[in-house]
Protein backbone atom coordinates (compact mmCIF):
# COMPACT_ATOMS: atom_id res chain seq x y z
CA UNK A 1 0.00 0.00 0.00
CA UNK A 2 2.65 2.52 0.79
CA UNK A 3 4.46 1.62 -2.15
CA UNK A 4 1.46 2.42 -4.02
CA UNK A 5 1.80 5.52 -2.64
CA UNK A 6 5.07 6.13 -3.38
CA UNK A 7 4.78 5.24 -6.74
CA UNK A 8 1.96 7.41 -7.17
CA UNK A 9 4.31 10.15 -5.48
CA UNK A 10 7.19 9.22 -8.31
CA UNK A 11 4.80 9.43 -11.44
CA UNK A 12 3.97 12.78 -10.06
CA UNK A 13 7.30 14.13 -10.02
CA UNK A 14 8.13 12.50 -13.39
CA UNK A 15 5.74 14.54 -14.76
CA UNK A 16 6.65 17.48 -12.76
CA UNK A 17 10.22 16.90 -14.40
CA UNK A 18 8.43 16.86 -17.97
CA UNK A 19 7.19 19.61 -17.45
CA UNK A 20 9.72 22.01 -16.45
CA UNK A 21 11.47 20.21 -19.18
CA UNK A 22 9.43 21.52 -21.70
CA UNK A 23 9.38 24.55 -20.49
CA UNK A 24 13.21 24.93 -20.49
CA UNK A 25 13.38 23.74 -23.58
CA UNK A 26 13.73 26.93 -25.73
CA UNK A 27 16.08 28.43 -23.59
CA UNK A 28 18.06 25.21 -22.92
CA UNK A 29 18.61 24.29 -26.89
CA UNK A 30 19.07 28.17 -28.28
CA UNK A 31 20.96 30.29 -26.83
CA UNK A 32 19.84 33.93 -29.10
CA UNK A 33 16.86 35.87 -28.19
CA UNK A 34 15.28 38.38 -30.24
CA UNK A 35 17.02 41.70 -29.90
CA UNK A 36 14.66 44.89 -29.71
CA UNK A 37 14.38 46.85 -32.41
CA UNK A 38 17.13 49.77 -32.35
CA UNK A 39 18.34 51.90 -35.28
CA UNK A 40 22.34 50.72 -35.57
CA UNK A 41 24.70 54.00 -35.50
CA UNK A 42 25.88 55.85 -38.67
CA UNK A 43 22.88 54.29 -40.76
CA UNK A 44 20.52 56.45 -43.09
CA UNK A 45 17.39 57.27 -41.94
CA UNK A 46 14.57 54.74 -43.10
CA UNK A 47 13.43 55.93 -46.80
CA UNK A 48 11.85 52.98 -48.04
CA UNK A 49 11.56 50.46 -44.82
CA UNK A 50 12.60 46.76 -45.78
CA UNK A 51 9.79 43.89 -46.44
CA UNK A 52 10.00 40.63 -45.92
CA UNK A 53 8.09 37.77 -48.33
CA UNK A 54 7.33 34.43 -47.14
CA UNK A 55 6.52 32.96 -50.69
CA UNK A 56 5.68 36.03 -52.12
CA UNK A 57 3.50 37.29 -49.17
CA UNK A 58 4.59 40.35 -47.30
CA UNK A 59 4.66 39.34 -43.63
CA UNK A 60 3.06 42.10 -42.78
CA UNK A 61 -0.11 40.55 -42.98
CA UNK A 62 0.53 37.95 -40.89
CA UNK A 63 0.65 40.59 -38.25
CA UNK A 64 -1.74 38.40 -35.90
CA UNK A 65 -2.10 34.69 -34.75
CA UNK A 66 -5.25 34.54 -36.57
CA UNK A 67 -3.71 36.09 -39.81
CA UNK A 68 -0.94 33.77 -39.58
CA UNK A 69 1.14 32.15 -42.17
CA UNK A 70 0.98 28.39 -42.34
CA UNK A 71 3.73 25.48 -42.82
CA UNK A 72 3.69 22.07 -42.75
CA UNK A 73 6.22 20.88 -40.24
CA UNK A 74 8.33 19.03 -43.15
CA UNK A 75 8.24 22.24 -45.75
CA UNK A 76 10.55 24.74 -46.39
CA UNK A 77 9.76 28.37 -47.14
CA UNK A 78 10.90 30.45 -49.67
CA UNK A 79 11.83 33.90 -47.59
CA UNK A 80 13.33 37.16 -49.62
CA UNK A 81 14.52 40.39 -47.35
CA UNK A 82 14.58 43.23 -49.63
CA UNK A 83 15.66 47.16 -48.70
CA UNK A 84 16.76 50.10 -50.06
CA UNK A 85 20.52 51.15 -50.22
CA UNK A 86 19.94 54.38 -48.75
CA UNK A 87 18.16 52.60 -46.04
CA UNK A 88 21.28 50.17 -45.13
CA UNK A 89 23.98 49.82 -47.48
CA UNK A 90 24.74 46.26 -47.76
CA UNK A 91 28.75 46.66 -46.20
CA UNK A 92 26.44 47.73 -42.82
CA UNK A 93 24.32 45.04 -42.94
CA UNK A 94 26.09 41.38 -41.71
CA UNK A 95 23.05 38.84 -41.63
CA UNK A 96 19.10 38.86 -42.48
CA UNK A 97 17.69 36.71 -39.51
CA UNK A 98 14.76 34.67 -38.89
CA UNK A 99 14.04 33.63 -35.61
CA UNK A 100 10.94 32.00 -34.01
CA UNK A 101 10.06 32.60 -30.73
CA UNK A 102 8.93 30.80 -28.09
CA UNK A 103 7.93 32.21 -24.58
CA UNK A 104 10.36 34.97 -24.73
CA UNK A 105 13.26 32.84 -26.36
CA UNK A 106 14.42 31.97 -30.06
CA UNK A 107 13.37 28.68 -30.52
CA UNK A 108 15.47 28.18 -33.71
CA UNK A 109 17.57 31.08 -35.31
CA UNK A 110 18.33 31.31 -39.00
CA UNK A 111 21.10 33.93 -40.47
CA UNK A 112 21.72 34.32 -44.29
CA UNK A 113 24.06 37.26 -45.48
CA UNK A 114 23.00 39.58 -48.04
CA UNK A 115 22.91 38.41 -51.51
CA UNK A 116 26.46 39.83 -53.09
CA UNK A 117 26.59 41.44 -56.63
CA UNK A 118 27.47 45.17 -57.97
CA UNK A 119 25.78 48.17 -55.79
CA UNK A 120 22.40 48.84 -56.73
CA UNK A 121 18.98 50.84 -55.56
CA UNK A 122 18.34 47.49 -53.75
CA UNK A 123 19.68 44.98 -51.35
CA UNK A 124 18.60 41.65 -51.00
CA UNK A 125 18.91 38.12 -49.02
CA UNK A 126 17.20 35.00 -49.47
CA UNK A 127 16.85 32.35 -47.29
CA UNK A 128 15.60 28.88 -48.01
CA UNK A 129 13.75 28.02 -44.45
CA UNK A 130 12.49 25.29 -42.77
CA UNK A 131 11.08 24.52 -39.20
CA UNK A 132 14.77 22.31 -38.59
CA UNK A 133 15.56 19.59 -36.12
CA UNK A 134 12.29 20.38 -34.11
CA UNK A 135 9.85 20.27 -36.83
CA UNK A 136 8.95 16.64 -35.12
CA UNK A 137 8.91 18.31 -31.87
CA UNK A 138 6.13 21.22 -31.80
CA UNK A 139 3.61 22.75 -33.68
CA UNK A 140 0.76 25.30 -33.09
CA UNK A 141 1.35 29.23 -33.18
CA UNK A 142 5.11 31.05 -33.20
CA UNK A 143 5.82 34.49 -33.60
CA UNK A 144 8.66 34.71 -35.67
CA UNK A 145 10.98 38.01 -35.74
CA UNK A 146 12.57 39.28 -39.05
CA UNK A 147 15.74 41.36 -38.65
CA UNK A 148 18.64 42.75 -40.02
CA UNK A 149 21.62 42.73 -38.56
CA UNK A 150 24.21 45.02 -38.55
CA UNK A 151 28.26 44.68 -38.57
CA UNK A 152 28.47 45.56 -34.84
CA UNK A 153 25.42 43.16 -34.02
CA UNK A 154 22.98 45.90 -33.78
CA UNK A 155 19.40 45.26 -35.12
CA UNK A 156 18.80 47.93 -38.13
CA UNK A 157 15.35 46.86 -38.51
CA UNK A 158 12.93 44.28 -37.70
CA UNK A 159 9.68 43.35 -38.05
CA UNK A 160 7.13 40.54 -35.93
CA UNK A 161 5.03 37.97 -37.18
CA UNK A 162 3.07 34.92 -36.77
CA UNK A 163 3.57 31.34 -38.13
CA UNK A 164 1.18 28.26 -37.56
CA UNK A 165 3.17 25.61 -37.67
CA UNK A 166 1.23 22.34 -38.98
CA UNK A 167 1.95 18.68 -37.94
CA UNK A 168 0.52 15.77 -39.31
CA UNK A 169 -3.37 14.70 -37.91
CA UNK A 170 -2.81 17.91 -36.42
CA UNK A 171 -1.44 16.06 -32.87
CA UNK A 172 1.75 14.23 -34.50
CA UNK A 173 4.61 15.92 -33.07
CA UNK A 174 6.22 14.67 -29.95
CA UNK A 175 4.88 17.93 -27.45
CA UNK A 176 1.33 17.96 -28.08
CA UNK A 177 1.51 13.65 -27.51
CA UNK A 178 3.73 14.03 -24.67
CA UNK A 179 1.16 16.36 -23.08
CA UNK A 180 -2.14 14.48 -24.21
CA UNK A 181 -0.60 11.59 -22.68
CA UNK A 182 0.15 13.81 -19.70
CA UNK A 183 -3.70 14.71 -19.08
CA UNK A 184 -5.28 11.78 -19.53
CA UNK A 185 -2.78 10.09 -16.63
CA UNK A 186 -4.23 12.78 -14.32
CA UNK A 187 -7.61 12.84 -15.45
CA UNK A 188 -7.20 9.12 -13.96
CA UNK A 189 -5.91 10.46 -11.24
CA UNK A 190 -8.72 12.79 -10.94
CA UNK A 191 -10.97 10.21 -11.81
CA UNK A 192 -9.78 7.52 -8.62
CA UNK A 193 -8.90 11.07 -6.46
CA UNK A 194 -12.60 9.65 -4.60
CA UNK A 195 -10.88 6.70 -2.79
CA UNK A 196 -8.27 8.93 -0.92
CA UNK A 197 -11.22 10.21 1.61
CA UNK A 198 -9.76 7.18 3.04
CA UNK A 199 -6.69 8.96 4.25
CA UNK A 200 -8.88 11.89 5.88
CA UNK A 201 -10.95 9.88 7.83
CA UNK A 202 -10.81 9.58 10.88
CA UNK A 203 -11.86 6.07 11.60
CA UNK A 204 -9.29 3.63 9.51
CA UNK A 205 -11.26 1.01 7.35
CA UNK A 206 -11.74 -2.42 8.44
CA UNK A 207 -8.94 -4.40 7.71
CA UNK A 208 -9.57 -7.19 5.06
CA UNK A 209 -10.43 -4.00 2.75
CA UNK A 210 -14.13 -5.70 1.29
CA UNK A 211 -16.99 -3.60 1.44
CA UNK A 212 -19.14 -6.16 2.90
CA UNK A 213 -20.38 -4.75 6.42
CA UNK A 214 -21.65 -5.45 9.57
CA UNK A 215 -21.84 -2.50 12.08
CA UNK A 216 -18.52 -3.17 13.80
CA UNK A 217 -16.54 -0.04 14.68
CA UNK A 218 -12.88 -0.27 14.62
CA UNK A 219 -12.32 -2.35 17.42
CA UNK A 220 -9.35 -4.22 16.86
CA UNK A 221 -7.05 -1.31 15.97
CA UNK A 222 -8.21 0.59 19.13
CA UNK A 223 -5.68 -0.19 22.32
CA UNK A 224 -3.16 -0.14 19.69
CA UNK A 225 -1.94 2.93 19.70
CA UNK A 226 -3.47 4.88 22.33
CA UNK A 227 -1.38 8.01 22.16
CA UNK A 228 0.50 8.18 18.69
CA UNK A 229 -2.73 8.70 16.44
CA UNK A 230 -0.75 10.38 13.61
CA UNK A 231 0.27 6.75 12.76
CA UNK A 232 -2.49 4.73 10.67
CA UNK A 233 -0.56 2.12 9.34
CA UNK A 234 -1.88 0.28 6.49
CA UNK A 235 -5.41 1.65 6.28
CA UNK A 236 -4.24 4.49 5.78
CA UNK A 237 -2.64 3.84 1.66
CA UNK A 238 -4.72 4.69 -1.01
CA UNK A 239 -6.85 2.34 -2.33
CA UNK A 240 -5.13 0.70 -5.70
CA UNK A 241 -6.23 1.26 -8.93
CA UNK A 242 -8.66 -0.28 -10.09
CA UNK A 243 -9.22 -3.13 -7.70
CA UNK A 244 -12.64 -2.73 -5.73
CA UNK B 1 -3.70 13.82 1.89
CA UNK B 2 -7.78 14.18 1.30
CA UNK B 3 -9.49 13.32 -2.03
CA UNK B 4 -10.00 17.29 -2.54
CA UNK B 5 -5.87 18.09 -2.32
CA UNK B 6 -5.29 14.52 -4.02
CA UNK B 7 -7.45 16.34 -7.48
CA UNK B 8 -6.26 19.68 -6.73
CA UNK B 9 -2.80 18.28 -7.26
CA UNK B 10 -4.08 16.76 -10.42
CA UNK B 11 -5.72 19.77 -11.48
CA UNK B 12 -2.37 22.40 -11.52
CA UNK B 13 -0.85 19.68 -13.80
CA UNK B 14 -3.63 19.96 -16.04
CA UNK B 15 -4.13 23.58 -15.58
CA UNK B 16 -0.68 23.71 -17.04
CA UNK B 17 -0.70 21.14 -19.73
CA UNK B 18 -4.46 22.53 -20.57
CA UNK B 19 -2.11 25.58 -21.57
CA UNK B 20 0.84 24.20 -22.91
CA UNK B 21 -2.12 22.21 -25.29
CA UNK B 22 -3.80 25.21 -26.89
CA UNK B 23 -1.03 26.56 -27.99
CA UNK B 24 -0.34 23.51 -29.70
CA UNK B 25 -4.04 23.84 -31.04
CA UNK B 26 -3.36 27.02 -32.81
CA UNK B 27 -5.38 28.79 -29.93
CA UNK B 28 -3.16 30.33 -27.50
CA UNK B 29 0.21 32.50 -28.43
CA UNK B 30 2.86 32.01 -25.56
CA UNK B 31 5.26 34.14 -27.35
CA UNK B 32 5.87 36.58 -24.85
CA UNK B 33 7.24 35.42 -21.64
CA UNK B 34 4.92 37.68 -19.29
CA UNK B 35 2.08 36.81 -21.09
CA UNK B 36 2.67 33.11 -21.55
CA UNK B 37 3.57 32.86 -17.66
CA UNK B 38 0.48 34.91 -16.76
CA UNK B 39 -1.56 32.36 -18.61
CA UNK B 40 0.42 29.37 -17.35
CA UNK B 41 -0.52 30.78 -13.27
CA UNK B 42 -4.18 31.03 -14.38
CA UNK B 43 -4.47 27.65 -16.00
CA UNK B 44 -2.96 26.58 -12.38
CA UNK B 45 -4.81 28.44 -10.25
CA UNK B 46 -8.54 26.98 -11.84
CA UNK B 47 -7.29 23.41 -12.09
CA UNK B 48 -6.47 23.88 -8.89
CA UNK B 49 -9.43 25.27 -7.63
CA UNK B 50 -11.91 23.75 -10.28
CA UNK B 51 -10.36 19.91 -9.76
CA UNK B 52 -10.40 20.36 -5.96
CA UNK B 53 -14.27 20.66 -5.54
CA UNK B 54 -14.50 18.00 -8.09
CA UNK B 55 -12.06 15.93 -6.16
CA UNK B 56 -14.10 17.18 -3.10
CA UNK B 57 -17.06 15.83 -4.58
CA UNK B 58 -16.15 12.50 -5.77
CA UNK B 59 -14.81 11.94 -1.90
CA UNK B 60 -17.91 12.52 -0.62
CA UNK B 61 -19.84 10.46 -3.19
CA UNK B 62 -17.59 7.40 -2.36
CA UNK B 63 -18.21 7.99 1.44
CA UNK B 64 -21.45 7.74 0.62
CA UNK B 65 -21.32 4.17 -1.43
CA UNK B 66 -18.69 3.10 1.01
CA UNK B 67 -20.11 3.82 4.13
CA UNK B 68 -17.50 2.09 5.95
CA UNK B 69 -14.94 5.01 4.92
CA UNK B 70 -16.05 6.96 7.80
CA UNK B 71 -15.91 9.98 5.58
CA UNK B 72 -13.85 13.27 7.03
CA UNK B 73 -13.28 14.06 10.43
CA UNK B 74 -16.05 16.09 11.63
Amino acid sequence: MAELRSRARTLRLVTAAVLLMLLALPTVAFAAAARPVAPAAGLEPAQTTPAVTWNGVDVASANSPSSALTISYNAAANVAFTWSSTYAPKANVATARLAMIYFGFALSTRDVPPVAGGLGPSESAVMNWTVGPIQYLVEGIYGVTASLIAQNGSTVWSENFYLKITAPGSILAAVPILVILITVYELYNVARSGRYIRLSAKSPPKTGGSSSSTAEPPATEAPAAPGTEATPPAAESPPPGGRS
Amino acid sequence: MSAASHAAGAGVVLGLVTVLLLQQFFVLDLTSLTTALVDLVIGAIVGGVLFAAIGWGLGRRYAHVHPDVGGPTP
